[in-house]
């Protein structure tokens, strides 16, 4: 360990080559296409257990249990759901496996006594997915970064001018309403500020936070001072041809630090940062153009069964 | 209040739910007085359109009486007790895709963008009732409803004006005529429409009001292609009796309709080894659409030619020939309907006598009888063509 981000932003200014933006993605997705493959396998097969049981059933030559199956089908639509969600690729994975073992002991119990050859067919579906599940389950768990330096880049178009996007910016209160895991941003001056964000459990973690380069209407980079989490990062508003808004490119460095209170609160900050990222510019976008941030939380809906609960807050974006 | 409820396929109730909120600055609550099902709810109720929930509330077609205006949209332009038709699109307003009048693809209105990015490259805007793709905002079928981006969607209606005549302005109207707009008509066209269901009904209608020469309307129920022939003028096709492509070759002198309209979509009911196929591949997955009426409208089409497709798609479809659309310079339009756009010049025309939309409404229920509403609309029984809920 040789340099920490802060020294890196602070030697190499705010320099961020977008280009680093796909390499960045597709080295910390790891396998994206694998997953997203899975995925949809979970809802295709999900959505057919949950409507067509009994066709499934006669398919793969077993005893038609509609209800048995529509219970497989919410599993693996939600596992589906998970996967493709990104949010926690490690956790849907792992529930696809612990999916594919009900589903052998299943198809083993089914096949007592005969065996005919789509059950035999069906069995080797099965095993041939469980091995791409745990691998993947595997890989993507221990992908999950704990330590070391984790760095996003992400951009948004903003229909508005790059004038107003940066003053947006620069207002820390904004941030905070945009940036999920953010609770309370307290500006100590133009300069520097102090962050509270929602570590695991209720704890929360802080940090005070500088800026290190400031361009009116252009760019903002700033760095972490002390706290539980090392970070730096910097906002570039540059206007899109046309006048068709601005583009807003955020770069975002973070190192979990070394202390057992900071890598136990790492994960929620640090839980998948491209697609946090993402969903932050999304709000932010969202809030500048609109005034308000899109959402149904607090709408009616009739009574669900606890299963579809799941299903329904899965859907609503509850899934972390 | 009262509300219907999607439980699973072909499985809606009216449910007691808590009543809507505001929960955004810009929302307002509306007081249901009218609402209609569609052939997209239909969808729904057979369970094609994933990431559904048990107890979701349904309902995209709905006008009423504004009883609660949000904080950030108070005195700019709407108020409580105005008279209001709801497009069924949400959509803010201020996005670049809006400001272009593309509201159905508005850039902020849908909280679950990330799914519909999965399933579609980049995201639509919210639809009230429709999936949690789009957002899953709790719909209109039901005593009240939240309106969000209030000062953008809703428009109001002069009382003069019964419901009957101007609840259709929130989607089937503007559908049937974007599509028949987006054929960009010129003297002497022929249309031909897929299908004689609202939207179909309307595309026929809007069709003629844009300047379009003939019309003919396809589908198979004599009830459908009779108000089609009567009250729209068309010429009409029944798919079951004769042999469509070789008709419409034979009406147009060998060329094919100018323009094609597949206003049927993604449940098409194809007849022979066809249709079979397609259920096949549906039932296992394979193709989530089945796309009859969509390859007979592109076959059908003159060279040159654009086929507009009102009718909704889901998914992935199989062996739709993009081949003839690619060598033979189709223009492939379609979209979900950018309602915003066309809800004021087209009641313009509903108050200059131009069409008085009404008179494919076969049924007035209560919103008690949404389940049975359904079934009948679902099996077009009783010659049901369009059902009106009362709350
Ligand atoms: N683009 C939009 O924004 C939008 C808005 C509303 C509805 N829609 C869609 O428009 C379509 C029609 O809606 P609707 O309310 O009129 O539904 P509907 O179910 O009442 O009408 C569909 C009609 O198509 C006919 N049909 C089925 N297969 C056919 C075939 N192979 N050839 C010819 N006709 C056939 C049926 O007999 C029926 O009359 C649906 O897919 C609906 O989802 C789209
Ligand atoms: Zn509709
Ligand atoms: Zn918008």
């Amino acid at each position: 360990m040789t340099t920490t981000t802060r020294e890196r932003v602070a030697r190499e200014g705010t320099r961020v080559a977008p280009e680093h933006d796909g390499g960045e993605r597709r080295r910390a997705g790891g396998g994206d296409g694998v997953v997203d493959g899975l995925g949809w396998l979970s809802v295709g097969l999900g959505l057919a257990e949950l409507l067509v049981p009994d066709g499934l059933a006669r398919f793969i030559g077993v005893r038609r249990r509609p209800l048995l199956f529509r219970a497989l089908g919410l599993r693996e639509l939600a596992s589906g759901v998970g996967l493709l969600s990104h949010r926690r690729p490690g956790t849907a994975l792992w529930s696809r496996v612990v999916g594919d073992a009900i589903d052998l002991a299943l198809l083993g119990a089914a096949a007592r006594g005969r065996a005919p050859v789509r059950l035999i067919a069906a069995t080797a579906a099965v095993v041939g997915v469980t091995t791409v599940d745990v691998v993947c389950a595997v890989r993507n768990t221990r992908r999950r970064p704990a330590s070391g330096r984790r760095r996003v880049v992400r951009t948004i178009s903003v229909n508005r001018t790059p004038a107003e996007c940066y003053a947006f910016w620069r207002d820390p209160q904004n941030l905070a309403c945009v940036m999920e895991h953010i609770v309370d941003v307290q500006a100590h001056d133009a300069r520097r500020s102090r962050w509270t964000a929602r570590g695991p459990g209720g704890t929360t973690i802080t940090w005070e936070a500088e800026v290190v380069h400031d361009e009116p209407d252009r760019l903002i980079a700033w760095r972490s001072l002390e706290g539980d989490l090392e970070t730096a990062g910097e906002a570039r508003f540059e206007a899109r041809p046309g006048g068709r808004g601005t583009l807003v490119r955020v770069a975002l460095e973070y190192r979990p630090p070394l202390g057992l209170l900071g890598r136990l609160a790492a994960p929620l900050v640090l839980e998948a940062p491209e697609r946090q990222l993402k969903e932050d510019l999304r709000r932010f976008k969202a809030l500048l153009e609109t005034g308000e941030i899109a959402t149904t939380e607090g709408q009616p809906a009739g009574r669900r069964e606890v299963v579809h609960r799941t299903l329904a807050r899965l859907l609503t974006g509850g899934v972390s | 209040m009262k509300a219907v409820c999607w439980f699973g396929p072909r499985d809606v109730r009216v449910e007691r739910v808590k009543d809507p909120e505001l929960l955004n600055p810009r929302d307002a609550i509306v007081k249901v007085s009218s609402t209609a099902i569609c052939g997209s709810d239909l969808h729904l109720y057979n369970g094609f359109v994933p990431t559904m929930a048990q107890g979701d509330i349904l309902g995209h077609e709905f006008m009423g009486e504004v009883v609660e205006v949000g904080k950030g949209i108070e005195g700019d332009g709407l108020a409580v007790g105005d008279r209001v038709v709801v497009p069924f699109p949400i959509a803010c307003g201020d996005c670049f895709s809006c400001v272009d009048g593309m509201f159905s693809v508005c850039e902020n209105s849908n909280p679950n963008a990330w799914m519909a990015e999965k399933m579609w490259g980049h995201a639509t805007s919210g639809i009230f009732g429709y999936s949690h793709l789009t957002g899953g905002y709790a719909g209109g079928q039901a005593e009240y409803v939240r309106v969000p981006y209030a000062d953008v969607g809703p428009v109001k209606v002069p009382d003069g004006l019964p419901d009957d005549q101007v609840l259709f302005l929130t989607d089937i109207f503007p559908t049937g005529y974007m599509a028949a707009e987006a054929c960009e008509l010129e003297p002497g066209d022929t249309v031909a429409v897929w299908g004689c269901g609202p939207v179909g009904l309307f595309a026929i209608a809007s069709a003629f009001l844009l300047g379009a020469e003939r019309v003919i309307a396809i589908d198979r129920f004599p009830e459908r292609l009779r108000l089609a022939r009567e009250r729209c003028g068309a010429e009409t096709l029944d798919y079951e009796q004769v042999d469509v492509r070789a008709a419409l070759e034979e009406m147009t002198g060998g060329l094919g309709p100018d323009h094609c309209i597949d206003a049927v979509g993604m449940e098409a009911h194809t007849p022979g080894i066809e249709g079979r196929y397609d259920r096949l591949k549906q039932a296992l997955m394979l193709e989530t659409d089945r796309p009859g009426a969509l390859r007979q409208a592109i076959l059908s089409c003159r060279g040159g030619g654009t086929v507009s497709v009102p009718g909704v798609y889901g998914g992935v479809v199989d062996k739709v020939p993009l081949g003839s659309v690619m060598n033979r310079s189709l223009t492939l339009k379609t979209g979900q309907t950018h309602v915003q756009r066309y809800v004021r010049p087209l009641l313009e025309r509903i108050q200059n006598g131009e069409i008085d939309p009404s008179f494919m409404i076969t049924h007035r229920l209560a919103l008690d009888e949404a389940p049975g509403a359904y079934d009948m609309f679902l099996r077009k029984q009783d010659e049901c063509i369009k059902v009106v809920l009362r709350p």
